[in-house]
């Protein structure tokens, strides 16, 4: 199996390096490429099972932009094939989209490789706890964000949020589910915070039964955080 | 109008002031709250001392202020400073409150300012100090500053471009502050140290590619994170050259010697840890550029005696138990906290006291911070056991297992007060409890317990 991480010289904001950290030690015999800027993308010319993407600052953002521009149809194709799974973390959702609109009303045209846009509200910073669905699981996590994402195509959602907000304090449509492709603006340690959602990536990636590693420790943190989430009157922020 | 407003907002502060200090409360927030909301242009319009230094950064400005102010006093100086103030715009407010007199003329020599990061939008365009000494730029609680990106664009717009910059040649981040304006630009650095590294040792690296074509950084002298003297291999781009520079620094150094303009000066060493020597050397250009002299500024800073009380260690037999504070949110803080735990002499116990209390009471804290954090220092023999402790303690486990830390050697405590009577004391020559500022009121209460629970045993 072979993992490739994007950049993570600049895509490594907010603790999002903990998905690979975790990644690696549940499949100790896959091939984990770390792409610097100034490689080639490995997806671009061979087949890889799956691409991450984690948080970058704003600034980071367009520069990531620019130099995935070339690629954006062979993104678009692997998305499309459903062969390759992708999860994108944080900001890096936005990058994925149609465009970004900046503070001053200018736009920088994104991948555009699922049908989002965001809008940038710098200085106003927006933080909240995340619960809510993905198909049978639960989910759980922060956002911590200058910027909100507006979907037009509602069925794309990954995840239906109870608690807290989604892709803009008006939906609860958290993140964009295109086949294979995760996107979630859910930043930080998502797959050692959801152990039920890191089984369900690892057999979308082709693992029979998997077994996930300190799988005993990673229940007991997940189920004593759902309950603490739940805990009337908690504040979000 | 304005003048109305700024006398009635000055009397009244002053007022206030006077006012919190005979009833013994704490007056470093209140009468410059107050002064803004009567007068909003107050720190615009009050009148500020001839000599105005601010000190901003992640880490460190708090000694950097301290250090300047206490060199300019002990030099004749009369200072007004917001040492044990705030240092956002209402503590600001305040300090400039008590530098002026009742009639409104400044009657101070000097103000010196910390200045939190980001409220610098709102002070630095109208306090518009002479001088702004910026400690570093690293990653910080992402709640309030984001990332560093962030914080510098927030430096870097709001500061007037008439104020001399002191900047840390060897932080690549805030080195670049005042390029677009062109800002006066002074540099401190530091060559060479004995304890300099060859490879990037922790987690976080920010700034490891080159601004001008994204080659990766190489450097040739690494101290920790993205500190240190990096150039690029590709295109030739390189760390400022430092106009003040220890060109080397041994581990058991008592003098630092730094060259100016081809003159080298000698100042005691205040700590020898790598993060408070960048605090000396920036409070030394900082002093030196407001013309003070070398002489001067040596004797002075030789009568400050050492920084290292933030740690409080009490023995009892043959067991110290030490704490260190670790700013919780904070990996570069923490990091640094844990590679001095590793490299001090024993066997140790490392208790955990980090989780934020105000999150705990009403919200759940997010711990993403903690994967930037090098809690791999602490998978060492030296550390037989590390107690997790508050209701973080389940995340926390899991981030040292991932850290290759023994099942065996983990403890955890969801009640921070179970711990001193569970830990393990035997075989042990230290107890470390790192603990948060938020925590510091648990960690004492633990740590006299397990003083008690050592001191039951002799
Ligand atoms: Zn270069």
């Amino acid at each position: 199996m072979r993992i490739e991480i994007m950049y993570p010289e600049v895509c490594c904001l907010y603790g999002d390096k903990a998905n690979m950290m975790y990644l690696r030690q549940c499949l100790p015999n896959a091939q984990f490429i770390e792409t610097s800027l100034t490689d080639e993308p490995t997806f671009v010319s061979s087949d890889v099972d799956l691409v991450y993407f984690g948080s970058m600052s704003e600034k980071n953002q367009e520069l990531v932009i620019d130099l995935l521009v070339p690629y954006k149809d062979r993104l678009r194709d692997l998305i499309q094939a459903e062969q390759t799974a992708f999860l994108a973390t944080g900001n890096a959702l936005e990058i994925l989209g149609q465009y970004i609109k900046r503070e001053d009303g200018t736009k920088k045209e994104a991948l555009g490789v699922v049908d989002s846009y965001a809008v940038r509200q710098t200085p106003n910073r927006f933080n909240s706890l995340v619960l809510g669905r993905f198909e049978t699981m639960t989910i759980l996590g922060y956002t911590s964000r200058f910027s909100h994402s507006y979907v037009k195509d509602s069925s794309r959602c990954m995840v239906d949020v109870e608690i807290g907000v989604g892709l803009n304090p008006d939906t609860t449509c958290e993140g964009i589910r295109q086949g294979k492709l995760f996107a979630t603006y859910l930043l930080g340690p998502l797959l050692i915070a959801n152990p039920d959602f890191t089984k369900y990536l690892l057999t979308q990636l082709g693992v029979q039964s998997p077994v996930l590693a300190f799988e005993e420790e990673i229940y007991r943190a997940y189920i004593v955080k759902l309950a603490e989430y739940r805990k009337p009157g908690i504040e979000l922020e | 109008m304005s003048t109305v407003r700024l006398s009635t907002a000055r009397v009244v502060a002053k007022l206030t002031y006077y006012l919190l200090r005979l009833i013994g409360r704490n007056a470093s927030n209140l009468p410059g709250w107050i002064a803004l909301l009567i007068c909003p242009s107050y720190l615009e319009l009050i009148a500020k001392p001839p000599l105005c230094v601010a000190v901003t950064g992640t880490n460190g400005k708090t000694t950097v202020t301290n250090m300047i102010a206490d060199v300019l006093i002990d030099s004749g100086y009369s200072v007004a400073t917001n040492r044990i103030g705030s240092n956002i715009a209402s503590g600001i407010a305040s300090t400039l409150t008590t530098s002026v007199s009742w009639s409104g003329k400044p009657n101070k020599d000097a103000c010196v300012l910390e200045v939190d990061e980001r409220a610098t939008r709102l002070i630095l365009p109208f306090v518009k100090p002479g001088y702004l000494v910026v400690t570093g730029l690293f990653r910080d609680s992402l709640k309030r500053n984001a990332h560093p990106d962030y914080i510098f664009d927030v430096i870097d717009t709001y500061t007037p471009p008439t104020t001399t910059l002191i900047l840390n040649a060897d932080e690549l981040c805030s080195a670049r502050l005042g390029e677009t304006q062109g800002n006066q630009r002074v540099y401190f650095g530091i060559e060479a140290m004995e304890s300099d590294v060859d490879s990037a040792v922790d987690l976080v690296t920010d700034y490891s590619f080159c601004p001008n074509c994204m080659t990766k950084l190489e450097y040739a002298h690494l101290r920790y994170h993205h500190i240190g003297r990096a150039g690029c291999p590709a295109c030739g781009f390189s760390s400022p050259v430092p106009d003040y520079v220890i060109m080397y620094v041994g581990s058991g150094d008592e003098a630092i010697e730094v060259t100016h303009q081809g003159v080298e000066s000698s100042y005691p060493l205040i700590s020898n840890a790598t993060f408070n020597i960048y605090n000396e050397l920036a409070a030394i250009a900082a002093l030196s550029e407001m013309g003070l002299s070398q002489d001067a500024i040596a004797a002075s800073l030789g009568k400050l005696g050492t920084l290292e009380s933030r740690l409080k260690s009490t023995t009892v037999g043959s067991v110290s138990v030490i704490q260190a504070m670790s700013k919780g949110q904070s990996c570069v803080s923490a990091t640094r906290t844990l590679d001095f735990v590793r490299t001090q002499p024993g066997r140790k116990v490392v208790v955990l006291v980090m989780d934020d209390w105000y999150d705990r009471k009403k919200s759940v804290e997010y711990v993403g911070w903690i994967y930037d954090t090098d809690f791999e220092f602490l998978a060492d023999d030296s550390v037989v056991q590390v107690v997790a402790c508050g209701p973080r303690c389940y995340d926390y486990e899991l981030r040292l297992l991932l850290a290759g830390i023994e099942k065996e050697r983990i403890l955890r405590c969801e009640l921070e007060m179970e711990a001193p009577a569970q830990l393990q004391i035997d075989d042990v020559d230290s107890v470390f409890v790192l603990y948060d500022t938020s925590t510091i009121d648990v960690a004492m209460d633990m740590k006299q317990a397990l003083i008690s629970r050592l001191e039951a045993r002799k």
